[in-house]
């Protein structure tokens, strides 16, 4: 297993926010961790990197590539993130370093487990920034004069460019609209695909989920309420939040459900299109 | 960077995406990068809502560099701060041809004093005729002692100016790393203890603080007795060794205190930046949180540190009157207020104006760091830039009402 979480429990020294979460993703795999607003997705991203917040503290087992992660010095997970695992956060806006370049903030993983020199450092930065579709003239700009979709592309750039086998995304397309959600998704879906890497991505959205992954878990209140291919859970949710998700997904559909709308190409409001 | 693997870039682990893609996919994402590159400037790919809107076509914005914007706000701060002095110095009682004249003189002696001195003209004259000499480069005389200002506040700066500059120095230096060492810090033991000698440090009065040091280096009385305590060399500067000796404790006493306090500040600081996704993301980059910290957080928080070190250095010039008479330094702050007691109006006028104009210099490298530091600022409008140079000037003009009031004395 690329990941392998067992009863993980995350909170603060009074309330736990997560409760014996167990899952795993599979070498290849794209997985799926959907759920309602804070039913705990985040804290579980968060809990996998190990940068939980200081006042938040994790229990139980995560594994990543076979390396315990819960209890492990911040060094040996610091030498992890951003070579073996990588994340794509939900507003890049508020997490790309806004006084350094785009081509600093994509070539940061690389400069910091890589010896790459700065030529060869330039020029694979600017091949990543191909592989996403970001013209390369944006290199030498900083985030703030960029457009929300051209900043999320620069964070998946960022993720990808040390070749992860495992890549965490969380709510990567909710702050964008609906042609950039699916132009990100498409793109992060094609990346990871022609990397050989697994990832897991999280959304409350079971449309953008349905086009991400193959297989899904749908949490509610910080535990696991259900889990199993996407696909067949859409069809037939066996849980209240899984159905209340799907029908939200079906709801803001703009013409016909959301797997009509996956299948026929139709433009989704709030949601993806096709 | 510690625990780097050792392998080449040309890995198949750090194989760039475009690589592992397959082939006619790489070619689709080169075509379009290429086109892309031919057919779009880098101007019009950056995101710029102005030049996408048809309006921007119909009216032509001119650009004022934020330079000349922020150097004319400069002008005008100082314009109304020479009024402001000006004006709130003939409010007080007495002026110095009273002074000069004794509790014995009559009142037609006191009036023939002061036309002498030209008092008895209108304020506006007055004014201008005094702002007229500051321009060009007359600070006047000085209404008591008969010596130039100019001259006056040159000698004594000798002694402020560098006293505030180390002092400057050991705050910074003991403010930033300690700050920094206070958030990053893996024994919470150790964060709190941080955190309360910054609390007990930065509450001690200067008086207090000077006191101490001196009883603990002071040659002559201190335990150790390494430093001197009392005195600048006559010679001044000439000795640069014992001028350097002579400002060593007052630059602790107020370096000690300023540091504590921005300690506090950094920490504090970079507690807030802390937890926001700057961090996450640079630590799924691959830093630990301390480096993350120490080299995001510190970047980001860094503007706001050097607002609090540009303010902390500008109060010192005046702020350092209790610890100039503590350690018998003859220094600016001492003949501010030597001036102000003999109601020296001329002379402190002139003092006041230079020390509000060392603010608005202060206010305006800080913004020009700013700018250096924050790339965002370079593209905002320039109404918080100038808020800025207002906040500045507004703080400045606080601060010497405190001096003219005699409020210093107290600090």
């Amino acid at each position: 297993m690329v990941l392998h979480v067992h009863d993980l429990v995350v909170g603060s020294s009074t309330a736990p926010i997560v409760t014996g979460v167990s899952l795993d993703v599979a070498p290849g795999e794209r997985v799926g961790l959907v759920g309602p607003s804070g039913s705990g997705k985040s804290m579980i991203s968060r809990a996998i990197l190990g940068i939980l917040p200081s006042s938040l503290h994790a229990k139980g087992s995560v594994k990543i590539g076979g390396v315990e992660v819960i209890g492990a010095p911040d060094a040996r997970l610091a030498d992890l993130r951003g070579r073996y695992v990588s994340a794509v956060f939900q507003n890049p806006g508020a997490a790309l370093d806004p006084v350094h370049t785009i081509a600093h903030s994509i070539g940061l993983p690389l400069a910091l487990h890589y010896d790459v020199d700065r030529d060869e450092m330039r020029e694979r930065v600017l091949r990543q920034m191909d592989a996403v579709d970001l013209p390369r003239s944006l290199a030498d700009a900083y985030p703030h004069q960029l457009s929300g979709g051209q900043r999320q592309r620069v964070a998946i750039a960022a993720a990808l460019i040390t070749s992860p086998r495992l890549i965490i995304t969380d709510e990567p397309t909710t702050a964008l609209d609906a042609v950039v959600q699916r132009d990100v998704v498409d793109l992060l879906v094609r990346l990871v695909d022609g990397l050989g890497a697994s990832l897991l991505f999280i959304t409350h959205d079971f449309a953008v989920l349905r086009r991400a992954t193959t297989r899904c878990y749908v949490m509610e209140s910080g535990r696991i309420a259900e889990s199993g291919n996407t696909e067949a859970l859409m069809r037939a949710p066996q849980t209240p939040v899984g159905a209340a998700l799907v029908e939200a997904a079906e709801m803001l559909t703009l013409h016909g459900t959301a797997s009509d709308a996956m299948k026929g190409g139709t433009v989704m409001k709030g949601g993806v299109t096709s | 960077m510690t625990g780097k693997p050792a392998q080449s870039a040309q890995a198949a682990q750090v194989a760039p995406v475009a690589q592992a893609a397959p082939a006619a996919q790489t070619a689709q994402v080169t075509q379009s990068a290429g086109q892309t590159k031919t057919s779009e400037p880098r101007s019009a790919a950056l995101r710029s809502p102005h030049s996408q809107s048809p309006r921007a076509h119909a009216h032509v914005h001119v650009r004022v560099p934020y330079v000349v914007r922020r150097l004319a706000a400069f002008i005008v701060a100082a314009l109304v701060q020479s009024a402001v002095i000006f004006a709130f110095l003939r409010m007080l009682p007495g002026d110095a041809a009273m002074v000069l004249g004794g509790t014995t003189a009559t009142p037609e002696q006191t009036a023939r004093l002061r036309a002498q001195m030209g008092l008895d003209r209108p304020y506006p004259v007055q004014y201008l005729s005094w702002l007229s000499d500051v321009l060009h480069g007359n600070l006047g005389v000085s209404q008591l002692s008969g010596k130039a200002v100019g001259a006056q506040v040159g000698v004594r700066m000798e002694v402020t100016l560098p006293l505030a500059v180390l002092g400057l120095a050991v705050a910074l230096a003991i403010g930033i790393p300690l700050g920094v060492l206070a958030v990053t810090a893996r024994s919470a033991k150790l964060r709190r203890a941080l955190q309360i000698c910054a609390i007990v440090a930065g509450s001690i009065p200067a008086l207090w603080g000077g006191l101490l040091l001196v009883l603990i280096f002071g040659k002559g009385v201190g335990l150790l007795g390494v430093l001197p305590s009392q005195g600048f060399p006559s010679g001044g500067w000439r000795a640069p060794g014992r001028a350097l000796a002579s400002l060593a404790l007052p630059a602790l006493s107020i370096g000690i205190i300023t540091g504590a306090q921005l300690l506090r500040y950094v920490r504090s600081a970079l507690v807030d930046v802390c937890d926001t996704d700057y961090i996450a993301q640079a630590m799924v980059a691959g830093m630990t949180r301390a480096q993350a910290v120490r080299r995001v957080g510190l970047r980001l928080a860094a503007p706001q540190i050097v607002s609090v070190a540009g303010l902390a250095f500008a109060s010192m010039m005046t702020g350092v009157v209790v610890v100039e008479n503590l350690f018998a330094l003859p220094g600016f702050a001492t003949l501010l207020m030597n001036d102000l007691k003999g109601r020296d109006f001329l002379a402190v006028q002139s003092e006041l104006l230079l020390l509000s104009l060392l603010f608005l210099v202060m206010g305006l490298v800080v913004d020009m760091l700013h700018h250096a530091l924050d790339p965002r600022l370079k593209d905002a409008a320039g109404f918080g830039a100038d808020a800025d140079g207002g906040a500045a000037a507004v703080a400045s003009a606080a601060v010497v009402s405190s001096a003219a009031t005699g409020e210093g004395d107290e600090a």
